[in-house]
């Protein structure tokens, strides 16, 4: 490598992109699950839009644009077949009912105070996170942490609005119900009867087993 | 407990808590959330959700990441001025033509050309003058597909299961069906063994009697072949599709998820366009 702080600091292009290095640092670990690899998703983007830079249209959003880059990168080097899709991609292979617990549970799941989850809830997140396909993973993170619009979602994953959508809020009812279910098993909340729904084993609850999974792993460990 | 209602309703309180519902919804929910307790705490639930998942998810580059990016990206622009491109303003050429980089060995370079990347709708031609000299990798299936197009070979498979079944002569998966929710038919596939890796050639019809037309769709590993000939990038909805024509046809590129589509056909390019850009709609 030539040498090159120098030319760096000369760079106004590169200077602003890298002032996004954290927010894509921060995404490329929950892509990839894996900080040494996410070290090299993100060290691979930034070099492709530098060399892509020419067809950045100054003016729009880097952000938006680098995300774009990250994710396609994700893909060509992870995923050739394209981001995971789910079991439950269907349009009703499990429509997750919406109106799942009552209102007294739900409060129990949240932090009074803060504009958080439930402590010991909170600690489950990262592994219900990393639980979700892919797919569901990504629009959550990009909407929920980088607060892009649904707009810019849809670019940057290459995929219609309605699209993202569907994935948002398939992805935040898996989240929250592997969270539910963390909770019943802290015994923080009491298993509601859910009405109109299938008997609990009949249902493809993918995540939940993979949390099962997890735990028992993790007694298994020590 | 929740009502009938609030089911219908809660799919619309992650776009209203997400500031995506247009104005006339914006109140209706507005309303409904400040007389269900059930749908308000699922709003607090959602905020606070992503308040722990901004916490969770946040993280700062390990030290070190921010040099070693920003000397890698020097780096690529020293090569750039080496090269003579300037300042990155000409890619087409130069992004997609083959050559060695020395940049890390470990990762497939081709896949840089693999973000056919048009951010916004402006579509910026090719200067004319570069196309005398754009010998790309690809540029023989364009060739190709035009010359099976004008002169069609019998398909080796002639439904979409068949033609599906093909994917394991080509290493990548194949959606036959992408392109008929145009209204057009499949007629069939063959595998094409040009070049190493293989594509596979899509025939269709669409229409019907005299206004049936036909066109072709040939599906390649875009992470191993570039096309980079001749084609103008276009915007067909948030779909990002290169256009142009060859030998008289409309032909229209577009890649989704590393595989690529090229397209040639008898209507008129908007139509073109339209139709490769089925492959980034919802499957």
């Amino acid at each position: 490598m030539s040498s090159t702080s120098e030319a760096a600091k000369a760079d106004p292009f590169a200077d602003e992109a890298l002032t996004h290095m954290d927010a894509l640092y921060g995404v490329a670990c929950k892509l990839t699950r894996n900080p040494t690899e996410a070290e090299d998703l993100v060290q691979d983007a930034f070099v492709k839009a530098m060399r892509a830079r020419g067809q950045f249209h100054a003016g729009t959003n880097l952000k938006a644009w680098l995300f774009r880059i990250l994710t396609n990168t994700f893909i060509n080097k992870y995923r050739r077949g394209g981001l995971e899709r789910s079991v439950l991609d269907g349009p009703d292979a499990d429509p997750l009912a919406d109106g799942w617990v009552s209102a007294s549970t739900m409060r129990q799941l949240r932090d009074p105070e803060m504009l958080a989850l439930a402590p010991l809830v909170e600690d489950e997140i990262r592994h219900a996170l990393d639980a979700l396909p892919a797919e569901f993973r990504l629009a959550v993170v990009l909407s929920d942490v980088e607060e892009f619009s649904y707009e810019e979602i849809a670019r940057i994953m290459g995929c219609p609005i309605g699209t993202v959508m569907s994935r948002l809020h398939r992805g935040r009812k898996l989240l929250q119900r592997t969270l539910y279910n963390h909770a019943i098993a802290l015994g923080i909340v009491k298993a509601e009867d859910r009405v109109g729904e299938p008997p609990r084993e009949a249902k493809a609850d993918v995540r939940t087993s993979n949390l099962a999974e997890y735990r028992a792993r993790r007694r298994g460990a020590l | 407990m929740t009502t009938h209602e609030c089911r219908d309703r809660a799919r619309m309180l992650g776009s209203y808590l997400d500031g995506e519902l247009e104005a006339a919804k914006l109140l209706e929910i507005d309303e409904h959330v400040g007389g269900c307790e059930t749908c308000r705490e699922a709003v607090q639930l959602l905020r606070a959700t992503r308040g722990s998942l901004k916490r969770v998810v946040r993280a700062s580059a390990p030290g070190g990441l921010r040099e070693r990016v920003a000397s890698a990206m020097a780096a690529e622009r020293a090569r750039e001025d080496l090269r003579g491109d300037g300042d990155g303003a000409v890619l087409d050429s130069k992004l997609f033509g083959a050559g060695p980089r020395s940049w890390r060995a470990t990762v497939p370079v081709a896949t840089a050309a693999a973000i056919a990347l048009v951010w916004g709708a402006a579509a910026r031609s090719t200067p004319a003058a570069m196309h005398e000299s754009l010998a790309g990798l690809g540029d023989d299936l364009l060739a190709e597909l035009v010359a099976q197009h004008s002169q069609p070979l019998p398909p080796e498979a002639t439904n979409a299961q068949a033609v599906r079944g093909l994917e394991r002569y080509v290493g990548f998966p194949v959606q036959p069906g992408s392109f008929e929710r145009s209204g057009a038919h499949l007629v069939g596939g063959r595998v094409v063994s040009l070049r190493s890796p293989r594509s596979l050639m899509l025939q269709y019809v669409v229409g019907t009697g005299d206004d049936a037309r036909r066109f072709s769709v040939l599906v390649y590993d875009a992470q191993q072949t570039q096309v980079t000939a001749n084609l103008a990038p276009r915007a067909v909805g948030t779909a990002e599709v290169r256009v142009g024509r060859e030998k008289g046809y409309s032909v229209a590129a577009t890649q989704r998820a590393g595989v690529g589509y090229l397209l040639a056909s008898d209507l008129d390019p908007d139509q073109n366009a339209k139709l490769a850009a089925m492959v980034y709609d919802d499957r």
